[in-house]
């Protein structure tokens, strides 16, 4: 993709995003490449900068937009799908409030795959810090081998999340041993929190 | 002074453990999946490491790291070898049941 397309893609993006601000004035500051997508900063009226990532999606042959306000602005994060209008220009699709890419897999199979395991991977993000630090690494690596196993068996999600809960609580309570009072008062607080 | 070795029969669970790595070498779920089909018990993961580890420290058992795969996150495996000293232990269990066990098959009403 040339530079001239790239500002225009995101000049497109912007002004998209913005519609019901009328105005035009936007200026694309730089746009650099980053792997294999790209990050444009763009100055808008309010004295504000904005963060532009065009990421390329082989997968469908297109790219995705992704436009990041500062926090300040208070602007949710905006992602397009644009698509050439076959005049030089740029049709966008959108907007989502979340990466294209993320509502948009590449088959059924995928999403099935996908939503079932990120429940269960939230659950280990948010408690693999109860694990024993010089087991960690092998109790995680069993537990998800063991998940995938499970749900190849067809047990439903929720007896799946059930048996990681399980499995890292004993964990941490074989971390507790000898018995640490405070620390039993830090792992009932870490599980309700 | 060399270090004092453990010369009393080991746990049931280490016993069985042990007899799990007879047959070569295994990984945590590989052990916890034999020591359930062995035995009809369940044992939690965060045990089975503890009790491994202290396997390898009583020189039982040895460990080696494995390979990662994109299915475990790519966290790696533990796999765990007996030892000549945990062949010791395991015959150590098994003279220890046979000398408190009577021969034969036992019956109702002795």
């Amino acid at each position: 993709m040339d530079y001239k397309s790239l500002e225009n893609l995101v000049e497109t993006a912007v002004l998209h995003t913005f519609s019901y601000l009328r105005t035009e004035k936007f200026l694309v500051r730089s746009i650099r490449a980053k792997g294999d997508s790209y990050e444009a900063i763009v100055d808008i009226p309010m004295g504000h900068k904005l963060s532009v990532a065009i990421q390329t999606m082989e997968q469908w042959e297109s790219v995705a937009v992704s436009i990041w306000a500062p926090r300040a602005t208070f602007y949710k994060p905006k992602h397009w799908l644009p698509r050439l209008d076959g005049n030089g220009g740029w049709e966008l699709v959108g907007p989502f409030g979340f990466h294209p890419r993320a509502a948009l897999p590449k088959s059924a199979s995928d999403a099935q795959k996908r939503n079932p395991d990120a429940k269960v991977d939230r659950i280990l993000d948010r408690l693999h810090l109860l694990i024993p630090r010089q087991h960690r690494e092998w109790i995680l690596g069993d537990l998800r081998e063991d998940i995938a196993a499970l749900r190849e068996k067809g047990k439903t999600e929720k007896m799946l999340c059930r048996y990681v809960y399980w499995q890292v609580l004993w964990a941490a309570v074989e971390k507790l041993k000898p018995w640490n009072w405070a620390a039993f008062a830090w792992l009932v607080h870490k599980l309700i929190h | 002074m060399g270090k004092k070795k453990r010369l009393s029969p080991p746990s049931r669970t280490w016993a069985v453990l042990l007899a799990c790595l007879l047959h070569g070498e295994m990984f945590g779920l590989q052990l916890r999946d034999e020591y359930q089909e062995r035995t009809g018990t369940a044992l939690p993961l965060g045990t089975l490491y503890v009790t491994l580890d202290r396997m390898v420290s009583a020189g039982m058992l040895t460990s080696r790291e494995g390979e990662s795969n994109p299915e475990r996150g790519g966290n790696r495996r533990r796999y765990f070898k007996i030892t000549a000293d945990g062949i010791d232990a395991l015959n150590r269990f098994q003279q220890s049941v046979a000398a408190v066990m009577p021969a034969g098959r036992l019956a109702h009403g002795l």
